[in-house]
């Protein structure tokens, strides 16, 4: 498959595994996406929905990184446990530049998944992969967001 | 050791640090001197031949992984210039056997160069002489040296960053490379600053002497070298991009710590600072961030927008769904639903999953995009190919196959 050399975004990262695990990541994150759209009826709520996509999504990306790595070990138990997943998304922090660095580890830690049972050095490793995965994530939905409404402007001929 | 113990690289680094701080390496470089020094200007191939026996036997440990290192040592060094500005730590591994050939002309002299001055002993004007005739070459030994370090310390992260089996090798051999340069540093460091005062005023009998005082120095005093060392290097650093990795690289491999307690904290320092590094260089707009709360904001900025995106993202996806009247992806399960049947798996995080799904491996998933016949081309793929984003080809391959597995089935439209 020529998605083996696949290389472009990659030539900094030292994660050689990344090509394998977009692949995973992009077909995982299809499959899911399908599955919600076939179970969502009209009855369902939007937002419903989304939290689903949103859920699959982080699901995507913590297939892709396997076990490998403690964040997306730590996410995977939390929606085995089909914990209600929460994110701290709120758009302004205001009150984070009033805690300095006393605060920015637990802040960090907050947002990385498994973030409170790591100690610093780990935690900013596990940080490194965590954007990692969450860029290729979003590149990702961000691509085929392009593509539905592209397709939708341009209806295949059957 | 609080060292080994933090160390996450595995036991072959512990080992190598335990090994290497022992009377039996110094020996070692010792023993090596007199056939670094008989081979003055060696191609670095050899170089590391006769440098590698040597010190394999004096160690005598079970070590058979270390001596992978060695080849990768020589690739380390042929990758510094090349990726000297940004890339280092990433791309070594892969660069490095790339560009072993090219720049392997380049390098021997000062390779040579460096490890004949490691070991004091055989530092001559001649060496010296055509050290200094390749002006470019002193400063790039210097920044090799640097780069060297910055490769150690990226080399580390690679290790703790991916365990996989490519990391195994260059752990082992960043780990053995860590201890080689070590007792290099020290003089390299010297070094480093000679040259560079070298690069100033040319002074060859100048450099000399000053080289062979510091070399003198490193060989006899090592606790207060590598505490000189120290101020040293990071004063001769401003040309480094890393001056904490090569100062704490010394103290840590040269295992003659005097106190424990700041080895251990030296070496989980340098950890932190390798991690950061690596975090600079993902989040956008880092690179001239210096300063740990400024950039741990920066970061902790970057994975909230990253995460709110996936939130944007989700939503307009919830939105755009429903109103598709042909779902690539509902064909592209359903085919496969159909060539494959059964073994299902529920993907638990689905929890209003109605219909059991299959649990479909990458490759068996790849698999049914490729036994799907490869039909007329349509407007949908016309529509995928035209995407502009950078990440598409992979996922237009995806796109690509569903359409073509769709293709092939009877064409639905729901």
């Amino acid at each position: 498959m020529e998605s083996k050399s696949f290389t472009t975004g990659n030539r900094d990262n030292p994660n050689t595994d990344l090509h394998g695990s977009k692949n995973m990541m992009a077909s995982h994150f299809l499959r899911a996406l399908f599955r919600i759209q076939q179970t969502s009826t009209s009855s369902s709520s939007f937002a419903g929905r989304s939290r689903r996509i949103r859920r699959a999504a982080y699901a995507s990306m913590a297939y892709s990184a396997g076990a490998r790595r403690a964040w997306s070990r730590a996410l995977l138990r939390k929606l085995r446990s089909r914990a209600r997943l929460r994110f701290p998304r709120r758009l302004s922090r205001t009150a984070r530049p009033q805690r300095r660095d006393m605060d920015q580890a637990q802040v960090l830690r907050k947002l990385v998944p498994g973030g409170p049972s790591m100690d610093y050095c780990k935690l900013l490793e596990e940080t490194a992969d965590y954007i990692r995965c969450l860029t290729t994530q979003v590149r990702l939905m961000q691509t085929v967001m392009d593509s539905i409404s592209s397709y939708a402007h341009h209806p295949m001929i059957p | 050791m609080d060292m080994n113990e933090r160390d996450e690289c595995g036991s072959e680094k512990n080992e190598n640090h335990l090994n290497y701080g022992n009377a039996g390496f110094s020996s070692g470089w010792q023993f090596r001197n007199p056939s670094v020094g008989v081979v003055p200007g060696d191609q670095r191939g050899s170089m590391e031949d006769s440098f590698n026996p040597s010190l394999w036997k004096l160690c005598e440990s079970d070590m058979p992984a270390v001596a992978k290192p060695v080849p990768a040592a020589s690739r380390l060094d042929d990758g510094w210039t090349p990726s000297d500005s940004s890339s280092r730590g990433g791309s070594f591994l892969s660069g490095g056997p790339a560009i072993l050939t090219p720049t392997l002309s380049r390098f021997p002299a000062d390779s040579a160069f460096i490890r004949r001055a490691a070991r004091f002993s055989c530092f001559n004007a001649a060496s010296l002489g055509s050290m200094a005739t390749p002006f470019g070459a002193s400063h790039l030994a210097g920044a090799q040296i640097h780069d060297i370090d910055i490769n150690m310390a990226k080399d580390a992260s690679l290790r703790d960053v991916e365990p996989g089996e490519a990391a195994v090798p260059s752990g082992v051999g960043g780990g053995h490379e860590n201890a080689d340069s070590s007792s290099k540093d020290l003089a390299a460091r010297k070094r480093r600053r000679s040259t560079e005062e070298l690069e100033a005023e040319q002074g060859d009998p100048q450099m000399a002497a000053e080289a062979k005082k510091e070399s003198v120095d490193t060989d006899h005093r090592a606790e207060q070298s590598s505490s000189t060392a120290k101020p040293n290097g990071k004063h001769a650093k401003d040309a480094s991009e890393a001056p904490k990795e090569d100062y704490i690289h010394v103290r840590a491999r040269r295992g003659q710590a005097t106190n424990s307690h700041s080895l251990a904290e030296r070496v989980r320092r340098e950890k932190i600072s390798q991690r950061m590094k690596l975090l600079q260089e993902l989040v956008p707009g880092c690179s001239k961030v210096t300063g740990k709360a400024v950039m741990l904001d920066e970061i902790i900025n970057y994975v909230q927008s990253l995460q709110q995106q996936v939130e944007f993202l989700s939503m307009k996806l919830a939105a755009v769904n429903p109103r598709l009247d042909f779902n690539i992806e509902s064909l592209l399960s359903k085919d496969f639903l159909q060539s494959h049947g059964g073994t299902s798996s529920a993907i638990g995080f689905s929890p209003d999953a109605v219909h059991p799904q299959m649990h479909l491996s990458q490759q068996g998933l790849v698999q049914a995009e490729i036994s799907g016949n490869l039909n007329h081309p349509n407007a949908f793929r016309r529509a995928v190919n035209s995407i502009p984003n950078a990440w598409d080809e992979q996922l237009q391959n995806v796109m690509q196959m569903a359409a073509f597995s769709s293709n092939s089935q009877q064409p639905r439209t729901q």
